[in-house]
């Protein structure tokens, strides 16, 4: 069984991505919040991130993603950043962060199947404009 | 008549005295000893004496024809002898001067100067004077003379006659008077460009062609932070000495082409915030083409570069804004199209999701289409009718997203709250977004407390949240376009119009909109509003304002008790 965590602020995303990624072999985590995302993390240890960007309180996407790595230590964890940002600074950052893959709202479901399958399976196949040039 | 033939005796009297010149010490340098065509006088100390005769034609031959007025006169002020340029001078005959006296031929601003100058000969004090005075000539003009005097005295000390030298100084005096009033106009001018210059916006700087400061206006000193007087006549360079200021403008000062433009930013006055400056850089020019003197207009373009991030931002804002609500709904319809294992009740829910999710992004197309109608300045088109306010409320409570276990929203309406004659759509709009904020701003949830009652004509409704808060400042720029108060924390939606739509609605209702509001306590916004339109016919079938006013008192009764 792979754990997803799904960390988004608005409850209608969490809902759209729990209903469209939910399978018989997967299971959703849902986090509101970066602090959410912390806890769960901890005690789940998700297989996948899908991390939105802006969300209230202190801690943004960006920052989750750094406690993600040290503090709770799943520094293997594939992360998808999903938000309606879309900004070069962005993009730039999460490449520079070496997050695995980028995806913006709006999206079509089949490119979030596809992305969230290989990031599954291991294959931390970078979005080609995120992708730095060597590891 | 009758006078002169009496002075003519009492000079005649006096020929065989002894005169002595006048002035004391240098007896030679008047060589006037009796003008008398008749008399003989013996000058002492003087020209030979043994030559009289000689110095009486030397004298009587310079008097005849020199160019200056010349005249011998009494102490009375009488006319003994007159010239032929001193009659041109006053435009008189000879013959008419035997009648006139000097007070009469004086100005009459000169009058006392010149019976002065009399009384002090009289008294002895003087031996010779020396001054201008205006004289009146035949014809009525005033011309001006200026008179050297000398005055001849018997051994007693008494004055007996003086012989004057008048030359005519009116050419001088106009040109004097020419040269002030210039001068006057010239300094009205420079007064009037300093005034100009003084309530310029704009900054200006004059630089000579040495590249020293010529002149600077006060607004300059104010954006640079820079007194005039420490720089004037100062290397340029001084002036622009803050590192921000970039060197080329240095540069453009000494060899610049015309209208080179420079942006910089530097610390304000306070310090506090940085103010954007644009230089303009221009050669004085003159007929003659170039004259190595440059000026730099200075502008402060502050204000427009911030409107101009905040659409930048706005932009991106709106972008935002617009892709939340069309993932949901892109996603979903994706959902309902791909997924045949769907229930009717997971059908209908998710149908309830993308039309609510269609609802936002209908408001997001709303608030952008009344902005340009503001910017259009066509404003709003108002269909006013008589509205129930506690409808309106729980319309615009119901349609405010948010959780409910967070958020309480409490409305406290008198139960017989007149209706508010209004565009109930628009009102409507001005309720959503106020409350919109409000639970925006409580991220960490709170009551939110709606209250309503009649104050004298006017609704006064207050919407008041324990939220975030606002600082002063922020509260000053609540209403601005584009204008979302934690840039920082950019999880808080929206694109930053709501509060100035409000601002608009309520204003072309003829009302009015305020804010309090202090950092972690809340945020209170205050809307007064006419119940009935002023101007509008209705009210004048009102009896004045008492009932009105009564009725309010009676209202207030009510909310007190609830």
């Amino acid at each position: 069984m792979k754990k997803i965590l799904i960390v988004d602020d608005q409850a209608t995303i969490r809902q759209l991505l729990e209903i469209s990624l939910k399978t018989k072999d997967r299971k959703i985590l849902l986090a509101a919040s970066g602090e959410e995302a912390l806890e769960i993390a901890r005690g789940k240890k998700p297989d996948l991130v899908i991390m939105d960007l802006m969300m209230p309180g202190g801690m943004d996407g960006f920052e989750t993603i750094e406690r993600l790595r040290n503090d709770v230590g799943i520094a293997d964890c594939p992360v998808l950043i999903l938000t309606a940002k879309d900004q070069q600074a962005e993009r730039k950052r999460a490449a520079e962060m070496k997050v695995d893959d980028y995806l913006a709202k709006p999206f079509r479901l089949e490119d979030l199947f596809s992305r969230v399958t290989h990031l599954l399976e291991g294959c931390r196949t970078w979005n080609k404009d995120s992708r730095p040039k060597s590891e | 008549m009758d006078g002169q033939s009496k002075e003519t005796v009492s000079i005649r009297r006096s020929r065989k005295r002894r005169f002595r010149v006048g002035e004391k010490g240098e007896p030679g340098r008047n060589p006037f000893g009796s003008i008398h065509p008749a008399r003989r006088t013996t000058l002492k100390p003087g020209l030979p004496a043994d030559r009289p005769g000689k110095n009486e034609e030397l004298f009587r031959s310079i008097f005849e024809h020199a160019n200056a007025g010349m005249n011998t006169i009494t102490l009375e002020g009488r006319y003994l002898q007159v010239n032929p340029a001193f009659c041109r001078f006053l435009g008189y005959s000879r013959e008419e001067f035997s009648c006139l006296t000097v007070f009469d031929l004086t100005h009459p601003d000169d009058q006392n100067a010149t019976r002065t100058q009399f009384a002090q000969i009289e008294a002895g004090l003087c031996q010779a004077f020396d001054y201008e005075k205006r004289f009146l000539r035949k014809d009525g003009h005033a011309v001006w003379g200026h008179v050297t005097s000398a005055w001849l005295f018997d051994e007693s000390r008494k004055p007996l006659f003086g012989i004057g030298l008048v030359q005519d100084i009116t050419g001088r005096k106009k040109a004097e008077a020419d040269l002030r009033q210039a001068l006057a106009e010239t300094r009205e001018a420079r007064d009037k460009i300093d005034g100009i210059l003084r309530s310029l916006g704009e900054g200006l700087i004059v630089v000579d062609g040495r590249q020293q400061v010529v002149l600077m206006s006060p607004s300059a000193e104010k954006l640079l932070g820079v007194a005039c007087r420490q720089v004037v006549n100062q290397p340029v360079g001084q002036v622009f000495a803050d590192p921000s200021i970039p060197p080329e403008l240095r540069q453009a000062l000494t060899e610049g082409k015309n209208g080179e433009i420079f942006e910089f930013e530097i610390a304000g006055p306070s310090g506090r915030s940085l103010l954007s400056i644009q230089a303009r850089v221009s050669a004085v020019r003159d007929d003659a083409g170039t004259r190595g003197e440059r000026i730099v207009v200075l502008h402060d373009v502050t204000r427009e570069r911030e409107i101009s991030r905040m659409k930048t931002e706005f932009v991106t804002t709106a972008a935002h804004e617009l892709r939340t609500p069309l993932t949901s709904i892109q996603g979903f319809s994706e959902i309902l199209l791909e997924r045949p294992d769907l229930n009717a009740e997971e059908y209908r829910w998710i149908l309830g999701v993308i039309r609510e999710q269609a609802e936002i992004l209908g408001k997001i197309v709303s608030d952008l289409l009344d902005l340009s109608r503001i910017e259009a300045g066509t404003g709003f088109v108002l269909n006013k009718v008589p509205c129930n306010l506690a409808k309106l409320l729980r319309q615009a409570v119901s349609h405010v997203p948010r959780r409910q276990d967070l958020h309480q929203i409490e409305i406290c309406l008198p139960a017989d709250l007149s209706e508010v004659h209004a565009d109930p759509a628009k009102l409507r709009q001005v309720l959503e977004n106020i409350l919109s904020n409000a639970v925006k701003f409580s991220p960490g949830g709170g009551r939110i407390l709606i209250a309503g009652r009649q104050l004298g004509s006017d609704l006064r409704l207050s919407v008041a949240d324990q939220g975030i808060g606002m600082s002063s400042d922020q509260v000053q720029r609540v209403f601005d376009k584009f204008y979302r108060v934690d840039t920082s924390n950019s999880a808080i939606e929206g694109i930053g119009l709501g509060m100035n739509i409000v601002k608009e609605i309520i204003e072309a209702h003829e009302g009015k909109v305020w804010v309090h509001s202090a950092l972690g306590r809340g945020t209170t916004v205050n809307l007064s509003l006419p119940l009935q339109s002023r101007g509008d016919p209705a009210m004048d079938f009102l009896p004045g304002g008492m009932m009105l006013d009564m009725e309010s008192s009676h209202r207030e009764k009510n909310t007190d008790r609830r």
